[in-house]
């Protein structure tokens, strides 16, 4: 064995304590968190959730909270009696053609 | 404080009350879906039904005053509170709630009894008998949380009878599902009662 085969055969005596290894791996670039794991949180989904549920609601009309609506007794006869007064107003408006029809009359008037 | 209906009627009203609150009850689902059905669920609504007590005379007697759609936003929390640590409890990660659920049922129950005081306002409270009345009335959410959580006990009894022994899956999502149910629905109510809040 030549000095020059000694050298080698260290050389290969190395690569061969090394073969049992796996080479590392090329760095992989990491990859950051968006959105998961904040998602994954069980309080943003319930907010998610009950968020949605208030569109939801909202969206078919419905009062996201039922409950009983206190009325003052006063201000909803107030309410109450201004209203039938527009209605009766209404009503009488109607009962009268003169007032229903102002420009038929007045031409009617002109052509006599 | 005003002249009422006759006592015996708090009894019926307490009862009434709670059963048709379902963020009272969510509450004690979730106390329930957190300690089981053993002894820890008798110091459970033990500790609860003492705090709500406490703070439902103390409303009722006018002793404190807090603003009422603020009450109910954090009744609403409460719910969102143990419906996160119960999901939390669930995938390994127990919290507080876990490992003292009776302070946490003493501690929101101060909150629910101020939300219990807002009926009982409403109604008023005989001036011969306010101490009898508000006992029956207290005695009234006690026996409606107990109706409550018999039933709970009957439905999941029904249910192991009925399906002794579920595929995997499906117990899995039997088990998560009360909780992510709960707590939507909380969050449902949270975001409700907000706005009154700041109005």
């Amino acid at each position: 064995m030549t000095s020059a085969s000694i050298g080698k055969a260290g050389r290969v005596g190395t690569a061969r304590l090394d073969a049992g290894r796996m080479p590392a791996p090329p760095p992989v670039p990491e990859r950051r968190p968006f959105l998961g794991p904040i998602l994954r949180e069980p309080l943003l989904q319930f907010l998610l959730a009950g968020g949605l549920l208030v569109l939801a609601a909202r969206t078919h009309g419905g009062a996201v909270d039922r409950r009983p609506i206190v009325v003052d007794p006063a201000r909803a006869a107030q309410i109450d009696a201004e209203a039938s007064a527009r209605a009766a107003a209404y009503a009488r408006a109607l009962a009268e053609p003169e007032r229903r029809y102002p420009v038929a009359r007045q031409d009617r008037g002109a052509g006599s | 404080l005003t002249a009422g209906p006759a006592p015996l009627a708090y009894l019926w009203s307490g009862i009434e009350h709670i059963l048709t609150r379902f963020d009272h009850l969510s509450f004690v689902l979730g106390l329930v879906l957190l300690v089981g059905f053993g002894p820890r669920l008798l110091a459970v609504i033990l500790a609860f039904t003492l705090a709500h007590s406490i703070t439902l005379a103390a409303a009722a007697l006018g002793l404190i005053r807090i603003d009422p759609p603020l009450v109910e936003a954090m009744v609403a929390m409460s719910v969102l509170f143990l419906a996160v640590e119960l999901v939390r409890s669930h995938w390994g990660h127990p919290g507080l709630t876990s490992s003292w659920p009776w302070l946490i049922a003493f501690a929101f129950g101060l909150l629910h009894g101020f939300a219990f005081a807002g009926p009982l306002a409403d109604v008023g409270l005989p001036r011969d008998a306010i101490p009898l009345s508000l006992f029956l009335f207290n005695l009234g959410v006690v026996i409606g949380q107990l109706i409550f959580v018999g039933a709970v006990w009957l439905v999941f009894a029904a249910l192991r009878r009925a399906v002794p022994r579920p595929f995997p899956p499906v117990a899995e999502f039997a088990r998560i599902a009360p909780p992510y149910v709960l707590g939507s629905l909380a969050a449902f109510w949270l975001l409700g009662r907000l706005p009154p809040i700041f109005a």
